[in-house]
Parts: structure tokens; C-alpha cells; sequence
């Protein structure tokens, strides 16, 4: 028996979740976070899996998911960095792009937000480097060593270099490297030319202060987790979801942080891919609501929308990445009185520390949980394992006090306009996602997971009009399962941009040997148990004078050595961009216009199986006789509906019947969330479990 | 000056006077078809979520086209700079969706009847003259394909940019001192490039044949028209699945969403009355004198009235702006929607809002065969006018002027003898705000960038030695200005350089107590016995192989008494070099000393900078609303130009004028 253990730490919930890679068989552990150091629930979380009969000796791999480097972005919470440009560059940083965000008249009321690496950080060495990659002129390393030794004297721990045409020769930037290397060796150090071999120097400047301001607490966070695994006994190395859903070891998110941005809610996409194709429902919006953020993306054909070049907060990233909109509410978001009477939800939030009021934690703030303890739609003592228990008094008073007083109304109508507002920031999330581009939500179906998107689900459904809900059997662990259902990649781009005319064949099969090797040797890693390990190759082409290009594929495949990038192969791609040109914007230039080659680019990568999505033992059982007990629910009055205190039966998640219709209200209970189905709703369990809702 | 009138209600009597004021749309295309009745009674039966979602998939839509064209372009003013829009049209030719600026299909309608438009037709122009006023320029080529819905046309996509090259009498076609469109280049009417799906190759040649780089023009025109066939293809996706009528009807919906959070939102916030604002075209390429744009801004509750009359005439050199008022509305409407403080989609429906009326032959108003290829001039100042006249309407409260385009070129042959012309177009600094400082090196329009120096090497015979911020161009104030654009490059060989540069020897007003900035010039070989310095437009400046050209732009003009920034905010500028020491003293009166410390190598001298405060507070004039620099007071001064608000004071906090 050999097991694989997904760790997502949340603001405020570690979830795990451990997969018997052969039976396919789950175990799921959920602690509180630990966000003063999170290898605390990551090793709490571990250790507790113990106890469900997973031992440290049979887990094979550890994966994880995490939101260090989103919120270190979307915080400004990273470390004071310095940079190393070009003589006459300093200001590449301010300059930017010239443009501004928005439409047009914005320019009179935008602020530009500081930049990563503020001016008087950055720093400029004689030395530079042709287009053609010559030396124009030799890099002054006198002016180098001062550099370096004056952020070590003022104590700054990650510096950037970036240099001009590094895209096409980085021997400038490695000299440097190797000078720091004798001065400054602790420090945290990454060259532009290492995380992006594509020429415009400015978006390679920003995204490398970026990784470096990002590198110290990634870096430290890493090693404190694998401390946290050999500490449990396991052997497993660490592997970290990227943004693009792809599987790398911890010490490449060490020195790549970047590629970690959107790590953790990457992995809860890929959950609701798989979970939505053994539904039959394809098409999905997600609504991934934690205690601090909400993660919104849209899946059709039971793929998530992907992004060649990110962006998170103002920042464009020369990444890869899910198209996933953030927005800053969830269950722990605070509300508040504006003003007279003008009511906020969020953006503060109380976090795990202390907490919604309703957990006791020392939380006196009014939060969205609160919002739902008070009317009665989180049941008493149904959270967790009884580590945490929910005091409907608390919360009561929390609302009274900060909300419904000073409005002048009862706690359960403040309690109500908290939560129809959150829903409606969530369906402006849901908006931004599809009808911004261009797609109905009312073909798609809604699937809500993490702690409190069960909560909202219908009611989001409701505002967008949106007819169908499907809640996974696990909504707080979705993101840890995401981890289990992926592979290990690793990718590498070289840039050789040449005229097809001007093409050497022998020089170009020589470079797609070499990056197609780095990412074989990258996948190719020893103690990991791969089903295949493979490599698939690419090539970027445009025509001569255009400023993108296409990505048209050259191999694919997963038996050892690289192949050669044959001469056939070579033509054949060029045909191939012909096409893609012609599918993509109606008209090509075969046979007109030679093509120009841009990139090589590969991808290593290692296999591992997919666990099975098992189907649920099926309970001999009604709804009936499934209901705890009714409890005492207060809902909105809507049309058909009449509003206020309503008995409403409680099922426990783990005992209902399957294929067997029920009409709302009623509440799902489980250890790890809640799901209310509304008035005006009717589910049906599925085999695997899961929930499907539909409006009547 | 200004007066607040109580239930004012403006007059608009006297702008159906043909002999004094143009219509504000030139030709209008009013449907009575049997469509027409059901979409009208359709419209407002829509659900608001049905208008939002096909309002979204429309703009969607536009944000792909012109990702395509970004993509598929070869020109790099389209590529880089984004100097392209694509629009989707009313049958009627009302932009529905964000604007392509003056860009609609009305000339397809004007040249055509409703039945020679069918399936299948590509139509391509720039004809500025012959185009209803909806191209500015020749380099402007327009591409429109008519959208047919069940069966009947319903709309049109389009789109327009700005390619390399189309003939006339210097590379790059931006003659800027033309007296003619004749010298302008190539002037293609309206015609069917592709008539019910075939391509008209003797046409398609003739364009290509006038232009300097036809493979270029060839590349754009091909995205131009990949991007409106997509843009046709998400319409018509939303016809499947709503049907021609509910389509239709929600085009009407979305522009009478423009007009009605206009009105709603953004009149309100400003007081009702009578308000001038003037601002200077430097010179027009031939006669070396400053061209008046004025407006007369009359606010009522339901509207805004900008009456242009005592703008300077039709110009001799290629400076003017061959548009009509709805034009103009579409442009400066984005800036009344900045006033709603929410986002308001400016399309047509903004003419209903926002009228502008102006009179014949003018510089905002010139006609066949007036050469307009430097109009860029007149977009800019024009905003400047409108704040000016806003600036006493908000007592203060507005925006500091700005330069925020102006454009580079050097044109030539390599050393293996390739044609090249490397041409950026340049942001500027942005006017200072009464609640923060200008922003650094920005362009006016959404979308546009600089050219990466990696870029431009791969591309060009040019080396960029420096690219970064110019000094001491962001105008004083209690808020600063942005900064201009400082950039070297070198030649690598012989060519020719090309000036559009606008704020040159004017710097961009400052507002309420704030200076102006400073001027954007250009040198040859600065700091050399050879230093030439260059201002104005300039046409083909020779210039040699190993020669340094040295491009500023303008700085944003600064908003509010200067003497009172924060000494920090001061200390901070100096520090990373973006104001000198000099300025700080002697602009801002804050003295810095050195602190020793070399995290933060200067500290602020507080009873030195006290004293000098007082005392450069007691030597100067009275602060100014609109100070427009000392270039411009001295015209002013010597009787060669004049201007309303030359003497009006700058408002204190209290919101009365100071002294």
C-alpha cells in the first residue's frame, strides 16, 4: 500500500487528503492553519494522518499547494530587494510600458502603485551586450563588487539582475552571479536570463524583482515544510503545484517562487475538472470560497481557461497560468457599518487568528460565518472534529453590536444583508469570469467547494440565474485533491530567433537536443514513482516583422531518450504554423512569406497515475430517516417564498441516500463545510456522492 | 469669468444657424424599416442580465479582434503602440460597443445603397475627406464587413489602425509641412476590396504599390480583416442564440445605458453655468504662429453644450482635424464619464449627453482638400481647453495639463542597404491631481507602450544608449507633475530624423498655484561642441552614423502652491534624482542637507526650509489658476497671443480666489 498525501494550507483551515494510489481509496485530515508558521499544520496535518492508519513509511509523495507567493503579491509583503540593470537603464522600472491600465480618460485619475524594487535600489553596471549576443562592451566588474558589496552593507537580502539582450547571451548575468558568489554569497540572487529567455526588457525585469523579492520567504517556507516531512518519518521529497497545474520539487519553487503564484487555487481547478467530468457536467464556473479569498474560473469541455503571460494584481508574469479571478471576500471576511448607515463586507478579514466570533477564538468582529451561525444555516457543533465549535451567542452579539444596533434592526435582518451582499460580490466574480468574456453563466454550472462555497452556492446561482449547483463529496479538501490528479512539469524555452532561410539545421537540432534533455533530466527524478516519464517539444514561429508568435508542437512522447528534430520534422512544423494561422486568423502565408523561428521549448514530464474516483457505498436509507433533526433556518422572502424562521431538516453528508430526489430548504452537514439548499431547490446525490442541485 | 446661474437651461437656438455652426453629425442614417418597430418594442422589455451579457460578449468580442490584430500586425505603430481600434456598428453606424474613435461604417452607407451591401463585402478607405469625418489621417486605414443576422444586415465590425507607410511625400506618409492631402499620400475611397467574397486583386495591388513597405500594409490589412470577421462571427453567435431582433434590441439598450449613467452620474457633479477654456497649438509646420482651440462649455441639468467658436481657422500646415462635433463628443466624453466616479462604457449614446457644436472652417472643422496628417495636435490640446474651462466650473479641482503623444522617427538604409524607419510614438508626463502627482512617462491612449530597447536593436541601426525620466520636468506644486521621457540612441547609420513633438517651447499648464512643465525638445549630439537642439516639427533632419539623438518629452503641469509640499515627498524626489537639489530649493524652498546615513543619504533642513519658504512666499506674484510657463506669459505680454484666464488667481481651500 502505497500512499500519496495532498496539503493545501488555507488562511484558515490545512486540509489533507491522503489517496491509496491502487484502491484509489481517500483519507481526509483537517486542521486549523497556523499562519505565524505554517509547517505547524502542515506537520499537524501530516501527523494526524497517522491515526487513520497511513503510515509516514508508505507515503510515497507529498504534494502541496500554496498561497505564500499570491498573498505576498497581492500584500506587498515581500522582501525589500535590490536591482541590477544596464548603464543608462536605472529607470526601466518607471518607465514601464507607458501605458495606462483601463479606458481611455483613466490617465487623469490613475496612480501608478509603487514599484517592486523602489528607485534608489537599482543600480547600474557598465557592460553591454549586442542583440547579435556579442559583447559590445566588457562588463566593468570593479563597478560589480561595489554593487554587491554595498547591498550587503545595507542589508539587502535579494537582489535582481537584468540585463540588456541577456535573453540572447547571459554571460554578462552570470558574471555577476559569480561575483556575488565571492562577496555576497547569501544572498538570494536571480538573473533575468534564468527565468525567461524572451527578449522586452521590461516585463523580464519585472517578473525577475518579482522571484528575487519573493525568493526569502519561499525559500525559508520550503525548507521548513520538508523539515516538517522528514520530521513525520516519511521520505518523500516535496512537490509544489504551479500555476499552470503542473508538479515541480520544492527547490524549484525555492529559486522560481513565480511560478508558485497561483499554486494554491490551481490545484482546486484541476479537482473540479475531474470531479465535474465523472458528473457529466463539463462546463463549469467554480466558486472556491475560503476564509479569506474567493477563486472564481471558468471550465468548458472540462478544461480550465489558460493564460499564456498571468497576471496577478497589477502585475503581468511571464508564466503560464489558469485564468482564475481572486476576489478579496470570504467566509471570514469582516462586515462593518460606513458612514450612517452604509453596510461593508470586507475587504479585512479576521483570518483563522482570531477567527469569525462564532469559533470562540477571541474573535469579536462580525463576520460573513457569523452572518450564517445566526440564522441558524451552520448548525451548532457540526465544524471540524470538535476542535472548533460554533457559539451561536457570539456570534448573535458580534452582529448585534457592530452591525444591526446601529442600523436599528434585528441581528437576523443585519445577518441577512451581510450575506446578500457577499453573494452579490461573488456574482460580480462570476460576471468578471464569464459574461466579460462573452460567456452565458446560465449554460454553466456552478461548483462551489472550500470551506464556504456550499453556503452561498445557491444563492449565487440564484442572482446569476444560473440553473444547476454540483458540490463534491469533499468541497474543503477539493484544492488537496487537485494535487493528486496531476503530473510533474517542468518546462525549458530557448529563444533563436532566425529567418527559415537562414535556419542551420545542424546548429537548431543541436539546441532542441539540449532542452529537451534538461527537461528529461528534470522529470526524470529518482524515488518518484512515475507511470511514464515523457517529453513534449515545441517550437514558436511568426512571420518576419510580427511581434507573437504561435506555439505549434513537434513531439510527443514518452519512450526514453529525446528524439532528433528530424529535417522532415522540421518542415512538417513549419507546415504546421501555416495552419494554425490560417485557424486562427483566416488567412496564412504559405508559399509567400518565410517564417521566422523564435523559440525551442520543452516540457519534461512525469507521469503519475490517477488515482480513481471511487463510487460511494450506497445507503439503504430515505431521506427521512437520513435528517438529524430539523433546526430552525431563517431565509429571505423571495417570490414563492415566503421569508423568515423556517424548520428545515439536517442531513449528514455521509449518510443519504443516492439517486433519490429532495426538495430545499434542508442543510448538508460534513466535517469540512456546509451546503444550503435554498427554498425553490430540489438535489439529488449522485454515485460518487456528490450533489446536484437544480433550480425549480 | 464664471457665473452660476440657478435652473440655467441652455439656448441651443442659435446652433441651428447653418452660416455660423455645422451640424454636429455630418449625415445620419435614421432607419424606418419593419425591423425597426419590433426592436423598438422589444428594447425595453429586455431583462438587464440579458443587455449585461451581450453588452459583455460585444466587447468581448472587440478585445479579441484587436488582440489579433496586435498579433497578426507587422507595422509597429499597430503592434507595439496599439494605434488601432475596432468597433461594432449599428446598422444605423452608432458605435454600440467602446469607440473606434472617429472610426464608424458611415461611409459604407454613404457610398452604398442598403441593397449593394451583401454578404461576403469587405470594404476598405481612409479617404479623410470622403469618409463623413470618420478618419482623421491617411495612414488610417479603415476595414468594415456588414453583419447579416437571420438573413437581413443588423450592424457592421470594424476596425481601423495606423500603418507604416501609404505614399506621399516622405517615408512614413507624416509630411508635416503638406499644405494639401494630395501630398499626404495615397488616398483610397470607399470601395469593396472583397465584393460577396471576392477579392478584388487589382485593387488590393494599387493600394500596396503606394506604400513604401507593402509588405507591411499587406500583414495589417490582413489582420484588420481577420479581426472584423471574428468580431462578425461572436455577433452572429449571439444572434443563434438570442435571436436578429433581441440582438438588435440590446445594442439600442447598451447605448441608452451610456446616455442615461451619464446623465445620471456624471452631469450632476458639475455645477450648471458658462465656462471658457482655451489651450495653444504651438505652430502649424508653415506659419511659425500659436493656433487658438476655445471652448464655451454651457452645463444645464440635462446636458453639455462645448460651442468651439473663436477656435483659429483652418490651418495652412497639415495640423488640422477634418471631424464633426460627434466626433469630438466621443473623444472628450471618456473624460465627463471620469466624473461619475464608476465606469461608464462611452459609445454613441454619449452624443445625446455631450454636444459640441462648431462653426465652418476652423482647425476642428477643416474640409477638402485641407492636409490634416499631424491632427494629433488638436486631440491633445483640446483636451487641455476642456480642463482649462472645467478648472472654473471646479474652482481648481481638475487635472494640470499635458502632452501625453508625440512621435520620433529616423528613417534611412543600413549598411546592406535595407530600407528601415524606426518611429516610436512617446508618453509624457501626466497633469499633477488635486489629490496626488502626476504620473511619469505615460500615454494618453489605452493600450499603447514603448518600444522595448531589445526590440528596436533587433529591428534597427540604432543603439539605445539611455531610457529613463527627464529631471525637473514635472511641474511644482503641492502635487507634482509627471515626468517626461529622457532617451539617447545612436545611429548606426546615416538617416534622417522626423520631429512631432508638441510641447516644445509651451510647457502644459499648471493649475491652481502649480507650475507648468517643461517642455519636450530634441538634441543632436547634447554636451558635444556639435550639440544641436531642435524644437518645433521637424521634417528629415539629417544625421550621421555614430550620432547621439537625445529625446525629451514634456512633463505633466503641477497642481497646487508648490511651497506647500511635503518637505518629504521633496527629500524623496531628490534622492532618487528626479528633482535637483536646485528645484527643491528654489521651487519647493525645502533645503536638504546630507545625513550620513546611506540608506537615506538626505535629510530635510526644517528651519532652513521654513525660512526659505517665507521668503520665496514673499517675493512672488500671486498664484495663478492656469499658469501656462514663461515661453507662453512672454507672448502673452508682447500682444502676440491672448488668453481669458491669464489674470485669474488660483483658489484657496476655502474655495475663494487668494490675496
Amino acid at each position: 500500500m502505497t500512499w500519496r498525501v495532498g496539503i493545501d494550507i488555507g488562511g484558515t483551515f490545512t486540509d489533507v487528503v491522503a489517496i491509496d494510489e491502487e484502491t484509489g481509496r481517500r483519507v481526509y485530515e483537517k486542521v486549523p492553519s497556523t499562519p505565524w508558521d505554517p509547517s505547524e499544520s502542515f506537520a499537524n496535518g501530516l501527523g494526524g494522518l497517522t491515526e487513520h492508519g497511513v503510515s509516514a513509511n508508505d507515503t510515497a509523495m507529498v504534494m502541496h499547494g500554496t498561497t505564500v507567493a499570491t498573498n505576498a503579491i497581492l500584500e506587498s509583503k515581500y522582501s525589500e530587494a535590490g536591482l541590477i540593470v544596464a548603464h543608462g537603464h536605472r529607470e526601466v522600472l518607471e518607465c514601464a510600458r507607458q501605458t495606462v491600465p483601463g479606458g481611455f480618460g483613466n490617465i487623469a485619475y490613475w496612480e501608478k502603485p509603487p514599484r517592486v524594487v523602489p528607485l534608489e535600489l537599482v543600480r547600474e553596471v557598465k557592460g553591454r551586450m549586442a542583440h547579435t549576443g556579442n559583447e559590445m562592451v566588457p562588463l566593468d566588474s570593479d563597478s560589480v563588487r561595489a554593487v554587491a558589496e554595498e547591498f550587503k552593507s545595507m542589508g539587502i537580502e535579494a537582489v535582481a539582475v537584468s540585463l540588456l539582450n541577456s535573453y540572447r547571451n547571459p554571460a554578462h548575468e552570470e558574471a555577476v552571479r559569480a561575483i556575488f558568489a565571492e562577496v555576497y554569497p547569501a544572498c538570494y540572487l536571480t538573473l533575468s536570463s534564468e527565468l525567461s529567455r524572451e527578449y522586452r526588457e521590461y516585463e523580464r525585469t519585472l517578473s525577475t524583482c518579482l522571484n528575487t523579492a519573493l525568493m526569502p520567504a519561499l525559500t525559508r517556507y520550503v525548507k521548513q515544510l520538508s523539515g516538517a516531512i522528514e520530521k513525520s518519518g516519511a521520505e518523500s521529497e516535496l512537490f509544489v503545484m504551479q500555476s499552470n497545474g503542473g508538479l515541480v520539487p520544492d527547490a524549484d519553487i525555492a529559486t522560481q517562487p513565480i511560478k508558485a503564484v497561483l499554486s494554491g487555487p490551481a490545484a482546486g481547478v484541476l479537482a473540479a475538472c475531474a470531479f465535474g467530468q465523472v458528473a457529466d457536467e463539463p462546463d463549469l464556473i467554480t466558486l472556491d470560497m475560503g476564509g479569506t479569498s474567493t477563486d472564481i474560473c471558468l471550465i468548458e469541455n472540462g478544461r480550465p481557461h489558460m493564460l499564456a503571460e498571468g497576471k496577478i494584481e497589477h502585475y503581468n508574469i511571464k508564466t503560464p497560468m489558469v485564468d482564475i479571478t481572486t476576489l478579496g471576500a470570504g467566509g471570514g471576511s469582516i462586515a462593518s457599518i460606513v458612514g450612517d448607515d452604509s453596510l461593508r463586507v470586507g475587504p479585512q478579514s479576521a483570518g483563522a487568528s482570531p477567527g469569525p466570533a462564532a469559533y470562540g477564538k477571541g474573535g469579536t468582529e462580525a463576520t460573513v460565518t457569523d452572518a450564517h451561525v445566526v440564522l441558524g444555516r451552520i448548525p451548532e457543533a457540526t465544524l471540524g472534529d470538535g476542535s472548533i465549535t460554533v457559539d451561536r451567542d457570539a456570534a448573535r452579539k458580534a452582529i448585534a453590536e457592530n452591525i444591526a444596533d446601529k442600523l436599528g434592526v434585528s441581528p437576523e435582518e443585519a445577518a441577512l444583508g451581510i450575506l446578500r451582499l457577499a453573494s452579490e460580490n461573488m456574482a460580480r466574480g462570476i460576471s468578471l469570469t464569464s459574461v466579460a468574456r462573452g460567456r452565458d453563466p446560465r449554460r454553466f454550472t456552478l461548483f462551489p467547494f472550500g470551506g464556504a462555497g456550499g453556503l452561498h452556492a445557491c444563492r449565487c446561482a440564484e442572482i446569476m440565474q444560473t440553473g444547476k449547483v454540483l458540490v463534491p463529496l469533499a468541497p474543503g479538501l477539493a484544492c488537496a485533491e487537485g494535487l493528486l490528479m496531476t503530473d510533474l512539469r517542468t518546462d525549458a524555452v530557448y529563444t533563436y530567433v532566425r529567418r527559415e532561410d537562414e535556419v542551420e539545421l545542424g546548429e537548431l537540432q543541436q539546441a532542441y537536443r539540449k532542452i529537451a534533455e534538461e527537461a528529461l533530466t528534470a522529470a526524470r527524478r529518482e524515488g518518484v514513482d512515475h507511470q511514464r516519464i515523457g517529453v513534449e517539444t515545441f517550437l514558436d514561429f511568426r512571420y518576419s516583422s510580427q511581434a507573437y508568435e504561435i506555439r505549434v508542437q513537434v513531439d510527443s512522447h514518452f519512450d526514453g531518450d529525446p528524439h532528433e528534430l528530424s529535417e522532415q520534422a522540421w518542415q512538417k512544423a513549419i507546415e504546421q504554423f501555416h495552419d494554425a494561422h490560417e485557424r486562427t486568423y483566416g488567412y496564412s502565408y504559405k508559399g509567400q512569406d518565410p517564417v521566422e523561428i523564435v523559440a525551442l521549448a520543452a516540457a519534461g514530464i512525469g507521469e503519475l497515475s490517477r488515482p480513481p474516483i471511487n463510487e460511494v457505498v450506497a445507503k439503504n436509507t430515505t431521506w427521512d430517516q437520513a435528517n438529524l433533526g430539523d433546526t430552525q433556518v431563517y431565509f429571505e422572502s423571495k417570490a414563492g417564498h415566503e421569508g423568515g424562521w423556517v424548520s428545515t431538516p439536517v442531513y449528514p453528508r455521509d449518510s443519504v441516500p443516492v439517486d433519490v430526489a429532495t426538495s430545499g430548504p434542508a442543510i448538508v452537514v460534513q466535517e469540512d463545510s456546509t451546503f444550503v439548499l435554498e427554498p425553490g431547490w430540489s438535489m439529488t446525490v449522485d454515485k460518487n456522492g456528490q450533489i446536484l442541485a437544480t433550480r425549480d | 469669468m464664471t457665473q452660476e446661474i440657478t435652473h440655467f437651461s441652455i439656448d441651443m437656438t442659435p446652433y441651428e444657424d447653418r452660416a455660423r455652426y455645422e451640424p454636429m453629425r455630418l449625415k445620419s442614417w435614421p432607419r424606418d424599416d419593419a425591423a425597426w418597430e419590433r426592436v423598438q418594442k422589444l428594447k425595453p422589455t429586455l431583462d438587464s442580465l440579458t443587455v449585461d451579457v451581450i453588452g459583455g460578449a460585444l466587447q468581448w468580442a472587440v478585445e479579441e479582434g484587436e488582440a489579433v490584430v496586435e498579433r497578426m500586425a507587422r507595422s509597429s505603430i499597430i503592434r507595439e503602440q496599439h494605434d488601432y481600434r475596432a468597433s461594432i456598428n449599428s446598422i444605423d453606424c452608432d458605435n454600440v460597443t467602446t469607440v473606434s474613435w472617429a472610426a464608424t461604417a458611415d461611409p459604407i452607407r454613404d457610398t452604398y445603397a442598403l441593397d449593394e451591401i451583401v454578404p461576403g463585402d469587405v470594404y476598405i478607405y481612409n479617404d479623410v475627406h470622403g469618409s463623413c469625418a470618420t478618419i482623421g489621417h491617411l495612414p488610417d486605414y479603415c476595414i468594415v464587413i456588414p453583419i447579416f443576422g437571420e438573413g437581413r444586415l443588423i450592424g457592421f465590425s470594424q476596425v481601423f489602425g495606423h500603418v507604416t507607410d501609404v505614399g506621399g511625400a516622405v517615408p512614413g506618409s507624416w509630411p508635416i509641412r503638406s499644405t494639401s492631402i494630395y501630398e499626404e499620400g495615397t488616398i483610397c475611397p470607399v470601395i469593396k476590396l472583397v465584393d460577396a467574397g471576392k477579392l478584388n486583386r487589382d485593387a488590393q495591388r494599387i493600394i500596396l504599390r503606394n506604400s513604401r513597405f507593402p509588405g507591411e500594409l499587406q500583414g495589417d490589412i490582413d489582420g484588420f480583416i481577420a479581426c472584423a470577421r471574428l468580431m462578425e462571427r461572436r455577433v452572429l453567435e449571439l444572434v443563434e442564440q438570442y435571436g436578429a431582433d433581441t440582438v438588435e434590441a440590446a445594442f439600442y439598450a447598451i447605448m441608452d445605458r451610456c446616455e442615461n449613467d451619464a446623465r445620471a452620474h456624471a452631469l450632476p457633479n458639475i455645477p450648471d453655468g458658462t465656462y471658457v477654456g482655451e489651450d495653444f497649438i504651438e505652430e502649424d509646420g508653415i506659419s511659425n504662429k500659436p493656433i487658438k482651440i476655445k471652448y464655451t462649455i454651457h452645463k444645464d441639468k440635462d446636458r453639455m453644450v462645448i460651442d468651439a467658436s473663436g477656435t483659429g481657422a483652418t490651418a495652412e500646415g497639415p495640423v488640422n482635424w477634418a471631424m464633426d462635433g460627434r466626433h469630438y463628443i466621443k473623444w472628450l466624453g471618456a473624460f465627463l464619464a471620469g466624473e461619475a466616479g464608476q465606469e461608464i462604457l462611452v459609445n454613441e449614446g454619449m452624443g445625446r449627453v455631450m454636444q459640441m457644436m462648431i462653426p465652418p472652417d476652423t482647425v476642428l472643422s477643416a474640409r477638402h482638400p485641407a492636409p490634416v496628417v499631424d491632427r494629433m495636435e488638436c486631440m491633445l490640446v483640446m483636451i487641455n481647453a476642456y480642463t482649462a474651462a472645467l478648472a472654473k466650473a471646479h474652482k481648481g479641482n481638475v487635472i494640470a495639463g499635458m502632452m501625453n503623444i508625440q512621435l520620433y522617427g529616423i528613417w534611412g538604409h543600413d549598411d546592406d542597404g535595407n530600407e528601415y524607419l524606426y518611429r516610436e510614438i512617446f508618453g509624457a508626463g501626466s497633469g499633477a491631481r488635486p489629490w496626488a502627482d502626476g504620473t511619469d512617462t505615460v500615454d494618453l491612449v489605452p493600450h499603447s507602450k514603448n518600444l522595448p530597447a531589445e526590440f528596436i536593436e533587433q529591428r534597427y541601426p540604432i543603439v539605445v544608449e539611455r531610457v529613463g525620466l527627464y529631471k525637473d520636468s514635472g511641474g511644482a506644486g503641492l502635487y507634482r507633475g509627471g515626468l517626461g521621457y529622457l532617451k539617447d540612441v545612436r545611429c548606426l547609420a546615416d538617416g534622417f530624423l522626423s520631429i512631432t513633438a508638441y510641447r516644445t517651447v509651451f510647457g502644459p499648464f499648471g493649475v491652481n498655484g502649480g507650475k507648468a512643465g517643461l517642455p519636450g525638445v530634441c538634441w543632436i549630439n547634447p554636451g558635444t561642441p556639435d550639440e544641436v537642439k531642435l524644437v518645433h516639427r521637424q521634417q528629415m533632419v539629417p544625421v550621421k552614423k555614430g550620432d547621439i539623438v537625445r529625446i525629451t518629452t514634456p512633463g505633466g503641469g503641477g497642481w497646487g502652491d508648490p511651497l506647500k509640499r511635503d518637505p518629504e515627498a521633496v527629500r524623496l524626489d531628490v534622492h532618487r534624482a528626479l528633482v535637483s537639489p536646485d528645484s527643491a530649493r528654489d521651487d519647493y524652498g525645502v533645503v536638504l542637507v546630507e545625513s550620513g546615513n546611506p540608506r537615506h543619504p538626505l535629510a530635510v533642513d526644517v528651519e532652513a526650509t521654513a525660512d526659505r519658504r517665507q521668503e520665496l512666499a514673499a517675493s512672488r506674484a500671486p498664484l495663478k489658476l492656469i499658469e501656462r510657463g514663461e515661453a507662453f506669459n512672454k507672448m502673452v505680454e508682447e500682444g502676440l497671443i491672448e488668453v481669458s484666464d491669464f489674470d485669474d488667481l488660483a483658489y484657496d481651500e476655502t474655495g475663494n480666489p487668494v490675496g
